[in-house]
């Protein structure tokens, strides 16, 4: 293997998991490992232009791959059904507020949904997660505020979230 | 908890990582070296390098030891241009999956004689310093048995590689020696030579990374993970011929592929090369080609460095890449391709098959010449 074979296999090996979690959290698990493998191919093509900080740059080509290559019905289908798994899965656990927040979570706009999930399960700061997004730092903040403000009231009223999870799941 | 303290919590567990699957890990880090890489350029889009600008001449063919060297330094661009014939459809299969049909198919062919016969034939492009590229070809042919063994060897030709290089030859003054590297003389055979033989008794006839006999070889541990330990007890880190790093990747597939292609080793040996070389991360498949010899197979490939050139430091990189036919468990052909022109084989554009090893015929016979 060559020097850069090796540090692009590094680098593969500590953030494979998080882009196949970001993938899967953004379109479900069907399509999670052909987006992943075509997105480290590409990082592969791209190894000279690849940022220190790798993840959320892989993070960004993940996302263009998933707009790309997914249709966005197979998309909302492919979350669809990963989300009913979130909460039937969590069910079993009988963690009445990690279900809660799970249905929250289905209850809010794709958009927000990245945004969260970025923040609270990739655990990546506002700079990096803009980066993902390609958008400015100040518009993530506020868009993240507004994600935010969104879960809160879905989990304040559940009935609310459960009519969306309702119709988004069925 | 507020509401982002609650949403941490509630991660479901299959999201929180976790070890990559290790099929899945390989499958995907071939796919990745298998793309080209680019290289950035001053204000411009991205320029994929090494691209495929076809033969220097398919006409040509062969001399040559192996020259290619290790692949530690320099990136390492796996292009899939053309090899000796033409890629009639892409990779289908990752090269782990047709190193396993391979070594399932080496295991059940036959083994019994008392020499092992080889018959093969190589190529090999040369640009020289009058300013074209002459190819090199030539046919050998050997019997081995424990003790002894016979070889015939023949020049089939040296001459201009293409329609365009015998101009270039022909403006030069035609001369009948050419020169590389501002010393070796080279001859121009237009026609074949005699063949030269050789008869010689010797025990440690193979090399392995080390000369080995055939007891040796047939010695060689039936279990991949032990072949590779094996072999790499003479791994020192450098390439085998010269004093330049080489890791174990390409170490593996460089004593791999004699092994593979030419040596009287056990079915089940032959076979668990191939599953150790399905093991390695850097090989990756470039799908069906066809071989000098017109035969298609499966190439599987890994980046190398080309070999330096006397007084001259700078390097390039190629591709070499083993032609196996899957069903039937053997290799046919060995090739090195250019990427990026350098060191031997500065002058040869990227994509040129600059050295073919074909092998013709390889068993056991029970007669000798």
């Amino acid at each position: 293997m060559t020097s850069d074979q090796e540090r692009f296999t590094t680098i593969y090996d500590e953030c494979r998991q998080r882009v196949w979690a970001y993938v899967v959290s953004r379109a479900g698990r069907q399509v999670a490992d052909e987006v992943v493998s075509e997105t480290f191919a590409i990082a592969w093509r791209r190894f000279d232009q690849m940022p220190q900080n790798a993840l959320p740059w892989l993070l960004g080509v993940a996302r263009n791959v998933l707009r790309d290559s997914i249709r966005a019905e197979a998309r909302r289908e492919g979350i669809q059904r990963e989300m009913r798994e979130w909460v039937t899965a969590d069910v079993a656990d009988h963690v009445a507020e990690r279900l809660g927040v799970l249905k929250a979570m289905a209850g809010l706009t794709q958009d927000e949904r990245e945004i969260l999930v970025l923040v609270a399960w990739q655990g990546l700061r506002p700079r990096d997660a803009a980066k993902v997004l390609d958008c400015s730092v100040p518009a993530f903040r506020v868009r993240l505020h507004r994600a935010r403000r969104r879960l809160q009231a879905a989990l304040e009223s559940p009935g609310l979230s459960r009519v969306r999870l309702v119709e988004e799941l069925s | 908890m507020n509401a982002m303290e609650e949403l941490r919590a509630a991660r479901p567990a299959h999201l929180a990582g976790g070890p990559v699957d290790p099929r899945t890990r390989q499958a995907e880090l071939a796919h990745a070296f298998a793309q080209p890489r680019q290289v950035p350029r001053r204000g411009g889009k991205p320029l994929a390098r090494g691209l495929s600008l076809g033969l220097a001449g398919v006409v040509a063919a062969v001399t040559a030891a192996v020259l290619v060297g290790g692949t530690a330094r320099g990136p390492a661009p796996v292009v899939s241009p053309a090899a000796s014939g033409t890629v009639t459809r892409p990779a289908v299969l990752s090269a782990r999956e047709v190193l396993l049909v391979a070594a399932a198919s080496a295991e059940r062919r036959p083994a019994t004689g008392d020499y092992w016969h080889v018959s093969s034939r190589s190529r090999t492009l040369q640009p020289v310093d009058e300013g074209f590229v002459i190819s090199m070809e030539r046919e050998s042919e050997s019997w081995v048995g424990a003790r002894e063994q016979w070889g015939s060897s023949r020049i089939l030709a040296i001459k201009p590689a293409t329609g365009a290089d015998r101009a270039a030859w022909e403006k030069a003054g035609s001369p009948r020696e050419l020169t590389f590297a501002g010393r070796k003389r080279i001859p121009i055979r237009e026609n074949g030579e005699q063949p030269h033989t050789g008869h010689t008794k010797s025990e440690e006839i193979f090399w392995l990374g080390r000369n080995v006999t055939l007891a040796d070889l047939r010695n060689l541990p039936t279990d991949p993970r032990a072949l590779r330990a094996d072999l790499l007890r003479f791994h020192e880190g450098e390439d085998t011929e010269a004093d330049v790093p080489m890791g174990e990747d390409a170490w593996l597939f460089r004593v791999a592929e004699g092994l593979i292609m030419s040596m009287p080793v056990s079915p089940e040996v032959r076979a668990a090369a191939f599953r150790m070389l399905a093991d390695l991360p850097s090989v990756v498949s470039l799908g069906q080609v066809t071989d000098a010899a017109g035969r298609t197979g499966t190439a599987i490939a890994i980046a190398g460095t080309s070999q330096s050139k006397p007084g001259d430091t700078g390097e390039g990189v190629v591709q070499v890449r083993l032609i196996i036919d899957e069903r039937s468990g053997r290799a046919l052909a060995r090739e090195s391709v250019v990427v990026e022109p350098g060191g031997m084989q500065a002058g040869l554009a990227p994509g040129t098959v600059w050295n073919t090893d074909t092998v013709l015929e390889a068993g056991w016979t029970d007669e000798h010449p």
